[in-house]
């Protein structure tokens, strides 16, 4: 499904305004990152494509019909929004129950619940945790326990808020399987995020905002060589653009697989 | 019409103000209202005492800056009581004799009436001095006044942290509630819906609130808040002699007055 912004403005109070002429496409199966400081207006645009919050100005479509009049209830169905924090989430005392919560929301028939469910658990190894209170389960695995619950919901939009807030190395691991399998069926992603390691690796396209306005959308790759960007997002190059800049290599490397490449074809 | 996610507001009635019910000692606001109570139940009766102290009090909200907010939330709160009382007692109430008018067989009686108005009037009275404490008190206000007089701050904290986690409750509600309704819960539309809206926001909201009284707890004590000695405090609180004065006046008053009312 396709994303359009066009001018979206939008403010809390009468004052500033926290998003300040938005206008953005994003195709469908397409993998996009949404980056920027603290503050700068990511999680309010994101509330904006389920409905959560509402433009002050300007328009939102999905798939070409606007969705100013749609209820958030009935938007979850197109766009699955993860919170930052997994306890706003959590309401069932089943790790089964609470991945089943959203698809049972949307009236999905029992045998694709199921299957949805086992699925999304398998993806985050939360399977052998299926009958555990996620109360009793440690932070990062109630990070796992809604991850698991938004992509059962099998909306074709997904906007996952930190994703890799509080994970270990290994989660990352798993979150990455996921947005592989996500790809492959076609899903749009937009992640916002602060780890930057994580999107250079994995998202080919960034959108940066900082106070509220769109500074930069283009690929990831530009936007890290992009240093007066990074300075008014108030964002650092991940480690391996860095590392790669600091060798003089002519085509920063994005992953340590390309810092490899780089240094093996100079080499030769 | 689809909601949008609201923003939470100050979720206690304070309004922020530098008139000088605002810069008076919480203790004197305080012991105002129960001297208000005390003069209502055990003081001289009649309406006038009752006109009086609410005549009174409006004067005060109306040179404190607060009366606009203390009207529209007096004619709220009190409407429908009003109206309930009036009704119940005009036409029920056991002393009723005097008929005022008629329905058919249905009549209104003065004394019900009569008696219906007083207790309004006495409700009104302690509730406009309760408002003007609430409307002109900031919670934390209270709290450094509570320790500036030497009583234990864990009392302090006590009363006053239900106050300051109220608005963090209100704003972890709402946050809960969006992330429900992202996940379908349909909370809006009719009153059934809304009401089984509310049963998966319960479980986030009371272990998070449980967790956060730990988590805040130990923040205390970690830095410092049992210690031994007495502490400094960050808000001063201005007290005079005359306010000394008046609070030990209203002290012996309300004293006097209970004492008046055992011996009556």
């Amino acid at each position: 499904m396709q994303i359009r912004l066009e001018n979206i403005i939008f403010r809390y109070s009468a004052g500033v305004p926290v998003l300040n002429d938005i206008s953005l496409d994003i195709k469908k199966g397409e993998r996009v990152a949404l980056i920027g400081h603290n503050g700068s207006g990511k999680t309010t645009l994101a509330k904006h494509l389920n409905g959560l919050l509402r433009p002050a100005a300007g328009t939102i479509r999905i798939d070409g019909r606007k969705t100013d009049t749609e209820s958030v209830a009935r938007l979850s169905g197109i766009v699955a929004l993860l919170f930052q924090n997994p306890d706003d989430m959590i309401a069932k005392r089943r790790v089964w129950d609470e991945v089943a919560f959203g698809p049972k929301n949307l009236a999905y028939p029992e045998g694709r619940i199921k299957i949805l469910v086992a699925e999304s658990l398998a993806l985050f190894e939360l399977l052998p945790l299926q009958d555990c209170n996620p109360y009793d389960l440690g932070y990062s695995e109630r990070k796992r326990v809604a991850l698991a619950s938004i992509i059962a919901m099998d909306t074709p939009i997904l906007v996952l808020d930190e994703p890799t807030a509080g994970m270990d190395p290994r989660e990352i691991v798993l979150l990455t399987g996921a947005l592989e399998k996500l790809r492959e069926d076609y899903k749009t992603v937009i992640i916002i995020s602060h780890d930057m390691d994580f999107i250079a690796e994995l998202v080919p396209r960034v959108i940066c905002l900082a106070g509220g306005k769109k500074r930069f959308d283009g690929l990831v790759r530009q936007a890290f060589q992009d240093q007066s960007l990074l300075a008014v997002c108030g964002l650092l190059q991940p480690q391996i653009v860095r590392l790669s800049t600091y060798f003089r290599q002519t085509e920063p490397a994005l992953t340590p697989v390309e810092f490899l490449e780089n240094w093996q074809r100079r080499a030769k | 019409m689809p909601q949008p996610e609201k923003q939470s507001g100050n979720a206690t009635l304070f309004i922020a103000g530098k008139s000088w019910l605002h810069r008076l000692h919480p203790f004197n606001k305080l012991l105002y209202i129960l001297l208000t109570g005390v003069i209502i139940y055990a003081g001289p009766k009649g309406w006038p005492v009752e006109v009086f102290l609410i005549t009174l009090n409006g004067i005060m909200a109306l040179t404190g800056g607060v009366f606009t907010a203390a009207w529209r939330l007096l004619w709220r709160s009190l409407l429908p009581l009003t109206l309930f009382m009036i009704t119940i007692h005009g036409f029920l109430h056991a002393d009723n004799r005097i008929i005022l008018f008629s329905f058919g067989r249905l009549h209104f009686y003065q004394e019900g009436f009569v008696f219906a108005i007083n207790v309004l009037l006495q409700l009104n009275a302690v509730l406009t001095a309760s408002l003007l404490f609430v409307f002109c008190t900031h919670p934390a206000d209270l709290i450094s006044a509570i320790s500036q007089a030497g009583w234990p701050p864990s009392l302090a904290y006590l009363l006053s942290s239900p106050l300051l986690l109220l608005p963090l409750m209100h704003t972890r509600i709402r946050t809960i509630q969006a992330a429900q309704r992202s996940r379908g819960l349909d909370s809006e539309g009719n009153f059934f819906k809304r009401f089984l809206a509310l049963f998966p926001l319960v479980t986030p909201l009371v272990l998070g609130a449980l967790v956060e009284m730990e988590q805040r707890s130990i923040a205390l004590e970690i830095r410092g808040f049992n210690a031994p000695g007495p502490t400094t405090s960050w808000r001063t609180i201005a007290d005079s002699t005359g306010q000394q004065a008046a609070r030990w006046t209203m002290f012996f008053l309300i004293i006097l007055l209970i004492i008046g009312r055992i011996f009556r």
